[in-house]
């Protein structure tokens, strides 16, 4: 089934509400992340696709990442209206950390994680160390928080293009 | 009213926005641009987004029409490049026009400019303007005798500046 471009934007909005339920609801913390992975990554594609249908990214966030354009970031027009550098330089690092966070989580070996594994991964990346409580909620929160970012980021460059 | 203006209605009435666009495509989405939303983190906004949207006036139906409002502050919506938004110009019975546009003392200040920067035109100092939907400021604008400064004529300026947007119903 071809999808196209607008309706690849459309997906990306409801799994984050989805994700942001099951987040709260307190007992799915891996389906919370995936649900928000799947969401930064159709929108990924929608932009990817609005400018080349026939780009072949597969789940590979990375690749889709560069070839998206969501990080561009209009330093022109900041400069123009006054902004100074270390605003701007603050805006551009704020983006890519979220975007690492989502990129890092959303790794193809855990897209199908359960809570299980997550938490084995976690460990092996040495990502549990001095959190308090659950760790797999925390970086859920962590998780769905990036993504949530990412999906702002996207919803407001998607307005521009459709004017 | 539509699902849409309700929303639209809450969202002014609670969070105070500067601009707020939503498309309303097979569902709601779109953007609220706040300074509300400083030091909120991304998921905490949403929390915020969607305790406005319970207690608006929405139908159960209205409410799932709901994708996404996504909750950002000015300085996040100026990095996507957002032009500074002109939301009426009038033409006053002295020759001169008055601005409203949306957007803080640095933005009215970069409209001004670009009507000072015409020779013989001469503004204001730029005013919030009490009471308005959003954050609004003002500011009035005169030509020379000789030439005076009509809504067409400003509307001109404004509309060929790249980093303005003067909006369809000004």
């Amino acid at each position: 089934m071809q999808f196209r471009a607008d309706q690849y934007y459309q997906v990306s909005l409801e799994p984050m509400q989805q994700a942001r339920s099951i987040y709260q609801g307190g007992a799915a913390y891996a389906l919370a992340i995936y649900c928000g992975g799947l969401a930064v990554e159709s929108l990924l594609r929608a932009f990817r696709w609005a400018d080349d249908s026939s780009f072949e990214g597969r789940h590979d966030l990375s690749e889709l990442l560069r070839a998206s354009g969501l990080l561009r970031i209009d330093y022109d027009s900041l400069r123009q209206k006054g902004a100074s550098e270390e605003a701007i330089n603050d805006q551009g690092k704020k983006l890519r950390a979220a975007m690492n966070e989502v990129v890092i989580l959303w790794h193809n070996n855990l897209r199908f994680a359960s809570e299980a594994s997550l938490k084995t991964f976690l460990h092996k990346a040495s990502r549990l160390h001095g959190i308090k409580g659950d760790p797999v909620k925390k970086h859920a929160m962590d998780f769905l928080d990036a993504a949530q970012t990412v999906i702002n980021h996207g919803v407001m460059l998607w307005q521009l293009k459709k004017k | 009213m539509a699902a849409k203006e309700k929303i639209v209605d809450a969202l002014f009435r609670a969070l105070k926005p500067e601009y707020v666009r939503l498309d309303d495509d097979d569902g709601i989405s779109g953007i609220v641009v706040s300074r509300l939303f400083e030091d909120m983190s991304a998921l905490d906004r949403q929390t915020k987004i969607d305790e406005v949207l319970s207690a608006a006036p929405l139908s159960q139906d209205e409410r799932r029409k709901v994708l996404m409002i996504a909750g950002v502050t000015p300085a996040e919506f100026e990095t996507v490049g957002a032009r500074i938004r002109v939301h009426k110009i009038r033409q006053m019975a002295n020759g001169a026009v008055e601005v409203l546009l949306h957007g803080g003392s640095s933005d009215a200040g970069y409209v001004r400019d670009a009507l000072n920067n015409q020779k013989g035109i001469r503004t204001t100092e730029p005013k919030p303007v009490i009471g308005a939907p959003g954050v609004l400021m003002s500011f009035r604008a005169k030509g020379p005798s000789a030439s005076p400064l009509t809504r067409a004529k400003a509307l001109q300026i404004l509309k060929s500046d790249p980093y303005i947007e003067v909006m369809s119903n000004a």
